[in-house]
């Protein structure tokens, strides 16, 4: 979902730079072009409408006060201030989670965010151009248990002990899936041309595909989670 | 020499350690101690760093696999309202009273640069060109109107004496007991939809009009008492109440039709809804936008409840077929809600309770505090 929307339109480089700058404008316009993806995302970590608007809301304020630490070089990629706007999104989400769900004791702290989103080689790795169904894709093709420990981990906020203690895994098999499907996935994804990766097995290589958007959600929801409140027409 | 093998041994099974958790280091799953002795062995081992960096890359592609969602009608209202309280402090919810000296953009989304005047902060404009399939706010700031009355900041919460009769008072038939509200959904449901509020108007309290406040005539000075006084003071006095009575009366004759033709021409879109249960004076409004980029969006403001408690909010929810839906948590510094309801008459009750905040609640659990019937009974 690219945001450079036309030559009049500012870039959400632009506009993170812009809320760096104070313009409360700048923001509202973030919100506009992202707001559903953020609202989707919390949801989906969050599981009830409420908190999660509140979540997404905590965010952009997050933006507000956080934005001089977004570092728009080298090259323009629009990936890259989407990403720098989710992890913000993803990493207050989970932080609400945790909370709620009493387990912040053992859990990983997530106030290292200002060290990830301020590091300027994690966000030029994000290759420009990277969207949607590629990403899917690309998640589609890993082994099952290693995207389901990475959904675990990543949407349902649970520490790699915790997966495993869940499935009866031992605990270096979970760290191994959740290291390997990282590592797979960095693979399809990073290069431009994910069929000339180098360090990929031929086989890993020919398996990127680009089959059509699923109807369905790569990640379902979580089985039990209240679902939006049906109107009737 | 074995002591420096033992050593290499024991850097590389630290380092091996280290980095099998690594995937789940980046993806925030690994416990606290284990953290901070990772980001210890990270910081000096320029492997691990350029793994992170590329483990890190893939977990922040994640939520593209996620499905956009519609977030609530009002999120980006209540998002302008906090930063606009962020900006201009807590007690200032409209947006800056002047210009923003840095740079905006216009609604064409060209970039103003910061030592031209930047135009009042426009968010309702949006400019991105990607149409929303969720409603915006209206560009006033002030969606509702109120009479006058109402027009009171929600921090204040002032208690005002019911305007309206009460059972049993002013000759009103005497209020049928109550019956016991277990439930939200077990409330009756009332036909009555809508009420009007322009019909009863609420008489306003005759305030003290200027120059009209009892004169020095009749107060009672220090050296002063009933025996002193002569007749003519009598009749002085009485013709001075009598003036005053009849300027009283002539002024608040023309307050009531000024009050009037503003309702009719200014809160023709607001309702008063008719209270099936109320807690402690209690009343609501509906109000509809009639501003086309807004149809089918309502606000429902709450006035007369104290304040919530601290960690409890307000919450909306609408009964339908007897199941209690929740619609929203109303803001707490306007007491409203903005909801996307196109036909108020497809339900049965409009319910507000209080419930747990910041998220309310996903069932009404808590007390209720104001129910009215809508169309559907």
């Amino acid at each position: 979902m690219d945001k450079v929307d036309g030559p009049d339109q500012p870039t959400d480089d632009d506009l993170i730079l812009a809320v760096a700058r104070r313009d409360p404008a700048a923001l509202m316009s973030l919100h506009d072009r992202y707001a559903r993806l953020a609202f989707g995302l919390a949801y989906r970590i969050l599981g009830e409408a409420g908190a999660a608007e509140e979540t997404v809301q905590d965010a952009f304020m997050l933006v507000w006060n956080r934005a001089t630490l977004f570092d728009p070089s080298p090259g323009r990629g629009q990936g890259k201030a989407r990403s720098w706007l989710m992890t913000i999104v993803h990493h207050r989400a989970i932080d609400v989670y945790r909370r709620r769900s009493g387990r912040t004791g053992d859990s990983q702290p997530l106030d290292g965010l200002e060290d990830i989103l301020s590091t300027p080689d994690i966000w030029g790795e994000i290759a420009e151009g990277l969207d949607r169904d590629r990403v899917r894709a690309a998640v589609a093709t890993l082994p099952p248990d290693q995207r389901e420990a990475i959904e675990l981990a990543y949407f349902d906020g649970l520490t790699h002990r915790e997966i495993a203690d869940r499935g009866g895994t031992p605990l270096g098999t979970v760290k191994g899936r959740l290291r390997l499907g990282l590592r797979k996935l960095y693979g399809l994804l990073a290069e431009p041309e994910p069929r000339t990766a180098p360090g990929l097995p031929a086989h890993s290589a020919q398996a990127v595909v680009h089959p059509p958007r699923p109807t369905q959600p790569a990640y379902p929801p979580v089985p039990g989670a209240p679902g939006p409140a049906v109107r009737p027409s | 020499m074995m002591e420096t093998q033992g050593s290499v041994n024991t850097l590389n099974g630290d380092h091996r350690a280290h980095q099998e958790l690594l995937g789940a280091y980046a993806l925030g799953a690994v416990g606290q101690d284990e953290a901070r002795a990772l980001a210890a062995h990270v910081a000096g081992c320029p492997a691990c760093r350029a793994e992170l960096t590329r483990l890190r890359f893939a977990a922040m592609v994640l939520p593209l696999t996620i499905d956009e969602r519609v977030p609530p009608p009002n999120s980006r209202h209540r998002l302008e309202a906090r930063l606009m309280r962020e900006i201009n402090g807590p007690n200032v919810e409209a947006r800056p009273a002047s210009p923003a000296p840095f740079a905006s953009f216009d609604s064409g989304g060209r970039s103003i640069p910061p030592s031209a005047p930047a135009p009042p902060v426009a968010p309702h404009q949006d400019a991105s060109p990607e149409p929303r399939d969720y409603p915006t706010w209206p560009a006033r700031v002030e969606p509702v109107r109120r009479d006058r009355r109402d027009r009171q900041t929600w921090p204040d919460w002032p208690e005002r004496p019911d305007w309206r009769a009460q059972p049993g008072q002013f000759g009103q038939p005497p209020a049928p007991p109550t019956p016991p509200t277990p439930s939200v959904s077990s409330v009756p449901p009332f036909p009555a939809w809508p009420v009007w509020s322009g019909a009863a108007a609420p008489p306003a309290a005759p305030p003290t009009p200027p120059g009209l406040g009892p004169g020095p005539g009749l107060a009672q000075g220090p050296g002063s008492s009933r025996s002193r006084r002569s007749p003519l003071a009598w009749i002085t006095a009485v013709a001075v109440l009598v003036l005053v009575s009849a300027g009283l009366l002539v002024w608040n004759l023309d307050l009531r039709r000024d009050l009037d033709d503003r309702e009719t021409a200014e809160t023709a879109d607001t309702i008063a809804l008719q209270a099936a249960q109320s807690t402690a004076g209690a009343r609501a409004t509906m109000t509809y936008l009639n501003e086309a980029d807004v149809a089918g969006v309502m606000v429902i403001a709450l006035y007369g409840a104290p304040p919530p408690p601290e960690n409890e909010v307000y919450q909306l929810w609408l009964v339908h077929d007897s199941v209690v839906i929740p619609f929203g948590i109303f803001d707490p510094t306007t007491a409203q809600c903005a909801v996307t309801l196109p036909d108020p008459s497809a339900y049965q009750q409009l319910v507000i309770t209080r419930e747990p905040g910041p998220f309310g609640s996903p069932s009404a659990v808590g007390p209720t505090i104001f129910v009215a019937p809508l169309g559907a009974a």
